[in-house]
C-alpha cells in the first residue's frame, strides 16, 4: 500500500509539474502538523533570525525568531517530505522529514554554513578528490553553479572570465560559438598548445580548436560544447606546483570541471528558459568622403557618379537567440540521478550565421553497499554552426574582408536578374553572404566511469575512465559564378576529424591518524591515457551547375590525411602530513611516460611539495589581539615541476621520408627534418608563495599569490648541420619565465536578514620572457608573414615590424610633404599582453526576492595590431575613415600608401574596461505545491566597453586558439552587445 | 542477493578495464609516412630510396651545381635581383657564407651523400638478392662518388661520412675515397651483373651504370692527378653510348628549363661567356645558344636563349660528354708532357661533327693551329671544354685546374669570380669540424 502511494504521489508530482496543478488537489486525510526547531550558525552556534524554512512542493513555509527558534504549521497528509533552510549568506540545507502519526516533530538544531568560506569550503583538487581548501599549500579558484546559472554566460570559458586567480579570459571572436584565450600564469611554451587541460567528471576532453576548412578568426574551441547549466563547479588549478595527477600535460593548468548529480531523498526538476538579443556594439566609421559640394570621391579623388556605399548595414543584424533547458535530478538512499536535455539556438550578428546546439545528460551515482560506489556520466552533444568565412589568415573571401577590402565606391547590389556587380579584388560581400555555404556539425559523446571501493573509513580505491568522443565535419562551398578571388568556378572544401581519447586513473587513499595530533594521508596512483585522432581534407575547384558536393567538381586537390596516436603512462604517489591541524605538508611525486618521445627519454619525474600554515591556530595568535582583525590567516608555499608534451607531433621522433614519383616510379627521399628521438617533455619550475586571509568573521577574506614559473628544456626547431643529411632538428633549446601577481579581495559591506551585498575585486599580473631563439628571434607563420614573434628577452607574441622615424624629442619625423618618415629596420613595435587585468564582480541580495549583479572586466596596456585600419587606408581598397581624412584634405596626399609599409602606425593600444554584465532578478515562490520558486533574470552582457580603439572591439584576435598569435584585429565578428531575459523554474 | 551479485559482476569489470586498458604500447608506430626503420629495412624500401635518390640528383642536385658553377664561372647571368644570386655573380667578397644559392647546393650535396650512405649501410643485410644488390651497391657508390666529387668542385674540402659533426677532409683523401667507390662499383657489376628487375624497376632510364663509371673514373683520377690512369679510364668508355638524366616532364621535370624559361631568373651569356677565346664558326654555338638580343638585368651581359639539353621540361642531360672523355685524355697527355697525344686529342674534339657525336654536339672546327706551349694549350682545352659541356657544372673547377682564374678579393664580372665558395653558415655553426673559409 505505502509503495503504491509512493507511485500515485510520484505520478501527482509529475503530473503537477508538467500541468502546473497543485499537488494539493489530490491529497487526502490531511493532518495539522506542528514543526519546530532552532537555526544556528555552524561555526559560531549564533542562533539566525529570520532564515526561510519551507516544505518542499508545499505552499507552507515560516521564518525563524529571535532565537533562532520557528514553529511551522501544515495541513498535509503523513509521508516523507523535505525542509529547506534558506538564508542569505549561507548554504541552504535540505532536511528530510517524515510526518506520521505524531502531528508534532521537533527537528532540533538546523547548522548553516556560511557561503563565502574559504577555509573549511571542499574544494576539487588536481587529485581528483576533494580537500579542505585550509589544508591546500596552493591557490585554486572555484566557481560554483550558482554563478553560472544566474548569469548570462553561455560556455566554460565565459564562466572563468574575471574569475581566475592568476590567469586571463578572452574571448577572440564575436561569431556565437567563437573561440576564447585562456592562459593560466602565462604562456609556457612556444611551439606547442598554451591552453589549459579540459577534465570533466575525471575524463580528459579535447579543447582542439582546429579547423577543418579555412574560415578566418572564427575556431570554436570545443569546450564550447558542454553545457554550462549542467555543471556544478570549475575547479582551476595554475600551473606545476598544483597538479600531480596530470604531471606531463599540466604545464598550462587544469580546468577541472564537476557536473551536477542528485541529491537522496529528493525529486527535482528544474527548467530555465531563456531568450536574447543580441547586436552590434559599435561600427567602423566607413570612408563617405564628399568635396565641398557633398559630391562623393572616388579613391583618386575625382568625383564619383555614383556613391560610397557603408556595406555594415547589410552585414549586420539584430540577432535572436533561445536556450532551452530541462533537468530532472533527485535520488533515494543508494541512487542518485541527474538528467538533462538542453537545446540552444544563435544566431550571429552576420547574417545567416548561427549555432545550434542539442546536448542530452545523464549522470547517475549507486551504492551497491556500504563500500562499493559507481557512478556514470555520459554526455552526448550535437551542434551544425552555420558560418561566413572571413578571409582570416590564409584565404582571400570573405564577407567582413571583402567589405574591408571593397572598395565602397561601386554599388554592390544585384541588378534585376539577381546578378552580383564584381567591386574589386576580394569579392563581392553581399554576393558572398547570399551564396557562400559554410558550415561545421560536431557530433561528439564524452563522459566517465567511476567507482569507488572503500572497504573501511580511512581506506579508498577509486578508478575513473573517460573518454571523449567526437566526430566533425566542415565544409566550406562557394558555388560557380560568384566573383571570389581566383574561384570563379567555385570550390569546395571538406574537411573532418575523428577524435577518441581515453584515461585511466586509479587512485588508492589512505587515512591515519598517526599519533594525536598528526595526521597523514597518502595517495597512490596510476593513469594510463590514449589519444586517437584521424585529420581527412579534401578540396576541389571547378564545379558544374547545381551540384553542392565535392563530386559535382572537375579539378580536385590532392587529399590529405594524418592518424595520430598517443599513448601516455603515469603514476604518483602523494603524502599530505597535517601537524596540530596547523602545519599540512604536502609531499609529491609522478613519472610520466609518452609516446610521444623516444624510447631512451621516455619517463621523466616530477616532483612537487607544498605547504599550509593556519598561523591563525597558533596560541600566540589566538590569544592576541591581532585575532580580533584575523579571524584566519594561512600561509602558504609550493614548489613543483610539471611537463609539456604538446611542442612535439605525436611522431615526430621517427626520421621519417617522403614519397615522390620520379618518372612515375614510387620512390622516397628522406625528410629534412631530423627526427627527435632524444628530446624530452618541456620542464616546467614553478615557485608560488601566498597567503590566505579571513578579516573580521570572514567579513572581508583576502588571497594573495605569487609565482615564478620557469619553462626549460623548450621544444623549438633548429638549423642541422647538413652534413648530417638533415636541415633542422627539433631540440630543447629555449626557455620562458612567467612571473606574476595575483590578489583577491572579497568583502561583504552588507549583511543582514534582509540584504547582503557581496563584491570581489580580483587583480592579475603577468611578465613573460622567452630565451634560446635561434638567431634570437622566431617568426609566427600564419600572422601575415610573421608580424609577430617571439624573441629573446621579450614576452612571447610581440609585434615586430617596421616604425617611424622620430626627432630627437620624440615627435614623428615628417618630410617636406607632411608624410611621415619610416626608420630603417625592424624592431619591436607592440605587445599584445597586458600589463594588468582586473574584475569587479558584485552582487547585492536584497530579501527573498530581488538580486542584482554586475561584472566589470579590466584589461590595461596590451596593444592591437589594427591590420583592418591598414588596409582601410590604402588607397587601392580605402575604405576606412582614415582614407577619407586623406581624400578631404585633413592628412596630406600620399598618405595611405606612406603609412601602409609603416606598422607602428597601426598598434593600437586596446587597454579596455568592459562592462561585462549587469543583471537583475526577481524570484516568486508561488504557492503551488509542487512549484518550488521561478526565477526571472534580465541580463545585459557586454553593454559597454571604455576604450581607445579605433577598431571594432580591442578584445579580438584573428589568431585565434594559436599559441604566438594575439591581438591581432582583423575583421574578426566584434562581440555583440546581449540583452538576455531568462526564467528558470525549480520544482 | 541482487546487490550482491552485482557487486561481483563489477568487481569483474573494474579488473577486466585496468588490465584491457593496460594493453596500450608507448610504442605508437607511425602511419602517416614511412619511417626509416620500415625504408631502411626492407626490401622495397631500400629500391624505393634508390628511385628517390636519383630523382633527388636529377631534380634538384643537378641543377644547383649547373646554375651556381654556371654564375660563378660566367656562363650564365642573373637576370633578377636576389640578393643571393646578384652576390654570387659578383663573387670575391661578395659571396659570404650565409648566401642561400652556396647553401642550397651544400644541402643538396650532402643529403645526397647522406641518401647513398643509407643505401650503402643497410642495403646489404636487407636486399637477398645478390643481382639486385649488385646494382644497388653499385649506383648507390657511383652517386656517393657524384655527391663528394662535385663537393670538391666547389668546396675546398668534404666531410666523407654523412654523420653529425661530420669530419671533413683533404682534397686527397676524398679523391681516393671517390676512387674506391668507383672501383667497388665496378667490381661490383663485374662479378654479379644486376639483374633485370634492378634496370626494369630501380635505375632510371637511360642511365649507363658501366659507362658512367669509367666516365666518372677517368674524370677524378684526372682531378686527382692520377694522368695514366685517367687516359687507361677514358679509352674504357663506349664512346657510342649516352648516359642519360631522363626527365618525364611532369612527376620529373627539366628544372633547368623550367628556371631559365618559365621563371626567366637566369639566361645563358653570349659566346659561351669566353668573347676571347670564342671562335665564331664553333657549331656548338648553335647546338647550345638560340641567338638574340637580350641583355641581362643586373649587369647587363649580352644573353641568348637556351636550347641543347633544357629545350623542354622532357629534355634528357648527358651524365658525361663523349667529347669530354676525349678532353680528358688531351689534359692528361699534355699534363704527363706527350703534347702530340695531347693535340691528336684537342683535334678529335674540334673536327667532330655533330653525326659523329651520340648527342649531336660537333664543333666542326679546323684542327688546332695554335702554339704549342704548355700555356697555350691548357687554356685550349679550358675552351674546349667550355663549349663542349657547356652548362654542365664544370667550368668552375676547370678554371681552377687549368689556371684560368686569378684569385681576387674583387674580381672582374666577367671572369671566374671564386676560387671556393665559403663552407655555408648552417654548416660553420652547427659542425665544429667545419674548415675555416678560403679567403675567395
Amino acid at each position: 500500500m505505502a509503495a503504491l502511494n509512493k507511485v500515485i504521489k510520484d505520478i501527482s508530482i509529475i503530473l503537477g509539474v508538467i500541468f502546473l496543478i497543485p499537488l494539493s488537489l489530490f491529497a487526502q486525510n490531511n493532518d495539522n502538523y506542528s514543526i519546530k526547531g532552532t537555526v544556528i550558525h555552524s561555526k559560531s552556534k549564533v542562533p539566525l533570525v529570520g532564515a526561510n524554512i519551507i516544505i518542499k512542493n508545499t505552499s507552507f513555509g515560516t521564518s525563524s525568531k529571535n532565537n533562532g527558534e520557528f514553529k511551522l504549521q501544515a495541513d498535509l497528509k503523513p509521508g516523507d517530505y523535505i525542509l529547506i533552510v534558506s538564508y542569505v549568506g549561507f548554504k541552504t540545507e535540505k532536511i528530510p522529514v517524515t510526518l506520521s502519526n505524531d502531528t508534532t516533530v521537533n527537528i532540533g538544531n538546523i547548522e548553516l554554513q556560511p557561503t563565502d568560506l574559504m577555509g573549511e569550503q571542499l574544494v576539487i583538487t588536481a587529485q581528483g578528490g576533494l580537500s579542505e581548501r585550509k589544508k591546500l599549500g596552493v591557490s585554486i579558484t572555484s566557481v560554483e553553479a550558482e554563478e553560472i546559472e544566474n548569469t548570462g554566460i553561455s560556455s566554460v570559458a565565459e564562466a572563468l572570465s574575471g574569475k581566475v586567480l592568476g590567469g586571463y579570459v578572452k574571448r577572440n571572436s564575436g561569431s556565437p560559438a567563437g573561440g576564447f584565450r585562456i592562459r593560466l600564469h602565462g604562456t609556457s611554451t612556444i611551439l606547442g598548445n598554451a591552453a589549459p587541460l579540459y577534465v570533466i567528471d575525471g575524463a580528459i576532453i579535447s579543447n582542439s580548436s582546429l579547423s577543418v576548412i579555412q574560415l578566418g578568426g572564427t575556431s570554436t574551441s570545443r569546450t564550447v560544447d558542454i553545457n554550462p547549466m549542467d555543471i556544478k563547479s570549475i575547479s582551476v588549478i595554475n600551473g606545476a606546483t598544483a597538479a600531480a595527477l596530470y604531471g606531463s600535460r599540466a604545464n598550462n593548468g587544469v580546468v577541472m570541471i564537476t557536473t551536477k548529480m542528485g541529491e537522496s531523498g529528493e525529486q527535482n526538476i528544474f527548467y530555465s528558459s531563456s531568450f536574447s538579443l543580441h547586436h552590434i556594439r559599435k561600427k567602423l566609421n566607413v570612408n563617405m568622403a564628399t568635396n565641398d559640394k557633398g559630391q562623393f570621391l572616388d579613391n583618386d579623388g575625382k568625383i564619383l557618379h555614383g556613391r560610397r556605399y557603408n556595406l555594415q548595414n547589410q552585414i549586420f543584424r539584430t540577432a535572436f537567440g533561445t536556450t532551452q533547458h530541462l533537468a530532472f535530478s533527485g535520488g533515494t538512499d543508494k541512487f542518485r540521478y541527474y538528467v538533462s536535455g538542453s537545446y540552444k539556438n544563435n544566431e550571429g550578428i552576420v547574417k545567416k550565421t548561427n549555432f545550434r546546439k542539442i546536448t542530452l545528460r545523464t549522470n547517475i551515482e549507486r551504492d551497491f553497499s556500504q563500500t562499493f560506489e559507481a557512478s556514470v556520466h555520459l554526455n552526448y552533444i550535437n551542434n551544425h554552426q552555420n558560418i561566413m568565412p572571413n578571409g582570416g589568415l590564409n584565404k582571400l573571401y570573405g564577407v567582413l574582408t571583402s567589405f574591408l577590402f571593397g572598395p565602397n565606391t561601386v554599388n554592390p547590389f544585384p541588378n534585376k536578374e539577381g546578378e552580383y556587380p564584381a567591386i574589386g579584388n576580394f569579392g563581392n560581400p553581399l554576393e558572398a553572404l547570399a551564396k557562400y555555404d559554410f558550415y561545421k556539425d560536431v557530433s561528439r559523446f564524452l563522459g566517465s566511469v567511476n567507482l569507488t571501493f572503500e572497504p573501511s573509513d580511512n581506506l579508498k580505491i577509486d578508478y575513473t575512465l573517460g573518454f571523449d568522443n567526437y566526430h566533425q565535419i566542415g565544409v566550406g562551398f562557394i558555388p560557380p559564378g560568384t566573383h571570389a578571388t581566383n574561384l570563379p568556378y567555385g570550390m569546395i572544401q571538406e574537411g573532418q576529424i575523428k577524435h577518441l581519447q581515453t584515461n585511466n586513473n586509479i587512485a588508492i587513499r589512505y587515512e591515519a591518524q598517526l599519533a594525536s595530533s598528526l595526521t597523514s594521508n597518502t595517495l597512490i596512483g596510476g593513469s594510463l591515457q590514449y589519444v586517437n585522432e584521424r585529420i581527412l581534407g579534401l578540396a576541389a575547384t571547378h564545379f558544374g551547375v547545381g551540384s553542392k558536393v565535392i563530386t559535382g567538381a572537375s579539378q580536385f586537390q590532392q587529399p590529405s590525411e594524418t592518424r595520430n596516436r598517443t599513448v601516455i603512462y603515469g603514476g604518483f604517489v602523494q603524502e599530505r602530513i597535517g601537524l596540530k591541524n596547523k602545519l599540512f605538508v604536502t609531499v609529491a611525486g609522478r613519472v610520466d611516460a609518452s609516446s610521444r618521445f623516444g624510447a631512451n627519454d621516455r619517463w621523466h619525474f616530477y616532483p612537487k611539495i607544498s605547504a599550509a600554515y593556519l598561523i591563525s591556530n597558533e596560541n600566540f595568535w589566538l590569544n592576541s589581539s591581532l585575532n580580533k582583525i584575523f579571524n584566519r590567516f594561512k600561509l602558504r608555499a609550493a614548489i613543483g615541476y610539471s611537463g609539456g608534451q604538446t611542442s612535439i607531433g605525436p611522431y615526430a621522433r621517427f626520421n621519417v621520408y617522403n614519397p615522390v614519383s620520379v618518372n612515375g616510379n614510387p620512390g622516397v627521399v628522406p625528410a629534412t627534418q631530423k627526427g627527435a628521438a632524444n628530446v624530452i617533455p618541456e620542464r616546467q619550475r614553478e615557485i608560488s608563495l601566498g597567503f590566505d586571509a579571513g578579516l573580521f568573521n570572514d567579513r572581508i577574506t583576502a588571497s594573495f599569490n605569487w609565482y615564478h614559473q620557469v619553462t626549460s628544456d623548450l621544444l623549438l626547431q633548429r638549423t642541422a648541420a647538413p652534413s648530417s643529411g638533415f636541415l633542422t632538428k627539433l631540440g630543447n633549446y629555449g626557455k620562458i619565465t612567467n612571473i606574476g601577481l595575483s590578489a583577491r579581495l572579497k568583502f561583504v559591506p552588507i549583511k543582514n536578514e534582509n540584504v547582503l551585498w557581496s563584491t570581489s575585486i580580483t587583480f592579475n599580473t603577468n611578465h613573460n620572457e622567452v630565451s634560446g631563439i635561434e638567431g634570437g628571434i622566431l617568426f609566427f607563420p600564419d600572422s601575415f608573414g610573421g608580424f609577430t614573434v617571439a624573441m629573446n628577452g621579450k614576452p612571447i607574441g610581440v609585434f615586430y615590424g617596421s616604425t617611424y622615424k622620430y626627432t630627437e624629442n620624440g615627435k614623428i619625423k615628417k618630410d617636406e610633404e607632411g608624410l611621415p618618415i619610416e626608420a630603417p629596420g625592424n624592431q619591436v613595435i607592440g605587445n599584445p599582453h597586458p600589463d594588468w587585468t582586473g574584475s569587479l564582480l558584485t552582487n547585492l541580495q536584497i530579501g527573498k526576492h530581488w538580486n542584482f549583479g554586475a561584472q566589470v572586466n579590466v584589461s590595461y596596456g596590451n596593444d592591437v595590431f589594427n591590420f583592418a585600419r591598414r588596409i582601410g587606408a590604402f588607397p587601392a581598397y580605402g575604405t576606412l575613415q582614415l582614407y577619407e581624412d586623406v581624400l578631404e584634405g585633413r592628412k596630406p596626399k600620399g598618405y595611405g600608401e606612406r603609412v601602409f609599409g609603416i606598422f607602428k602606425r597601426w598598434v593600437e593600444d586596446g587597454s579596455y574596461l568592459k562592462i561585462r554584465e549587469l543583471s537583475a532578478s526577481y524570484t516568486f515562490y508561488p504557492k503551488y505545491m509542487s512549484l518550488e520558486k521561478i526565477r526571472v533574470n534580465l541580463i545585459g552582457r557586454n553593454l559597454f566597453s571604455f576604450d581607445s580603439y579605433s577598431g571594432y572591439d580591442p578584445e579580438t584576435n584573428v589568431g585565434g586558439g594559436r599559441t604566438g598569435v594575439a591581438g591581432f584585429d582583423f575583421m574578426q565578428v566584434p562581440i555583440p552587445r546581449s540583452i538576455i531575459l531568462s526564467f528558470k523554474l525549480s520544482f | 542477493m541482487i546487490e550482491n551479485i552485482l557487486q561481483q559482476k563489477y568487481k569483474i569489470l573494474f579488473v577486466t578495464i585496468i588490465f584491457t586498458a593496460t594493453g596500450c604500447s608507448l610504442n605508437v608506430s607511425n602511419p602517416n609516412e614511412p619511417t626509416s626503420e620500415v625504408v631502411l629495412n626492407s626490401d622495397q624500401g631500400i629500391k624505393s630510396l634508390a628511385i628517390g635518390m636519383q630523382g633527388f640528383f636529377a631534380s634538384t642536385v643537378y641543377p644547383n651545381i649547373v646554375i651556381d658553377a654556371g654564375i660563378t664561372a660566367n656562363e650564365i647571368a642573373v637576370n633578377t635581383t636576389y640578393i643571393n644570386l646578384v652576390n654570387l655573380a659578383r663573387g670575391g667578397d661578395d659571396v659570404k657564407p650565409k648566401n642561400s644559392s652556396i647553401r642550397d647546393l651544400w644541402k643538396a650535396l650532402m643529403r645526397l651523400n647522406s641518401m647513398a650512405d643509407k643505401l650503402l649501410k643497410n642495403a646489404p643485410d636487407v636486399v637477398k638478392n645478390e643481382a639486385d644488390l649488385s646494382g644497388i651497391m653499385a649506383l648507390a657508390s657511383v652517386y656517393k662518388a657524384m655527391a663528394l666529387g662535385y663537393t670538391l668542385q666547389f668546396f675546398k674540402q668534404a666531410p666523407i661520412e654523412s654523420g653529425s659533426q661530420a669530419k671533413f677532409y683533404s682534397r686527397d683523401k676524398v679523391f681516393s675515397k671517390i676512387l674506391d667507390l668507383l672501383g667497388n662499383a665496378l667490381k661490383k657489376i663485374n662479378s654479379t651483373s644486376p639483374s633485370n628487375d634492378f634496370k626494369q624497376d630501380v635505375l632510371l632510364s637511360g642511365f649507363n651504370l658501366k659507362n658512367t663509371i669509367y666516365a666518372l673514373q677517368a674524370r677524378y683520377n684526372l682531378f686527382a692527378g692520377n694522368y695514366t690512369d685517367a687516359v687507361s679510364y677514358a679509352n674504357k668508355v663506349d664512346m657510342s653510348v649516352k648516359s642519360v638524366l631522363t626527365y618525364d616532364g611532369s612527376t620529373l621535370r627539366n628544372t633547368i628549363y623550367d628556371e631559365f624559361n618559365i621563371s626567366n631568373d637566369y639566361a645563358p651569356i653570349d659566346d659561351f661567356g669566353l668573347p676571347a677565346l670564342v671562335n665564331p664558326n664553333d657549331q656548338r654555338l648553335k647546338f647550345y645558344l638560340l641567338s638574340s638580343q637580350g641583355t641581362s638585368n643586373p649587369f647587363e651581359f649580352e644573353v641568348d636563349e637556351l636550347d641543347g639539353f633544357w629545350n623542354s621540361a622532357s629534355s634528357e642531360i648527358p651524365v658525361y660528354f663523349p667529347g669530354g672523355i676525349t678532353l680528358i685524355k688531351a689534359e692528361s697527355y699534355l699534363r704527363l708532357n706527350q703534347i702530340d697525344n695531347a693535340i691528336k686529342a684537342i683535334n678529335k674534339v674540334r673536327t667532330k661533327k655533330s653525326q659523329e657525336d651520340p648527342f649531336g654536339i660537333g664543333a666542326s672546327l679546323e684542327p688546332y693551329s695554335g702554339p704549342k706551349t704548355k700555356s697555350a694549350l691548357l687554356k685550349e682545352i679550358y675552351y674546349q671544354r667550355s663549349a663542349e659541356m657547356f652548362m654542365s657544372g664544370m667550368r668552375f673547377t676547370d678554371a681552377r685546374r687549368l689556371e684560368m682564374i686569378t684569385p681576387s678579393n674583387n674580381p672582374p664580372l666577367d671572369s671566374v669570380t671564386r676560387m671556393y665558395y665559403p663552407y655555408p653558415k648552417a654548416e660553420h655553426e652547427n659542425n665544429p669540424n667545419t674548415p675555416t673559409n678560403p679567403k675567395y
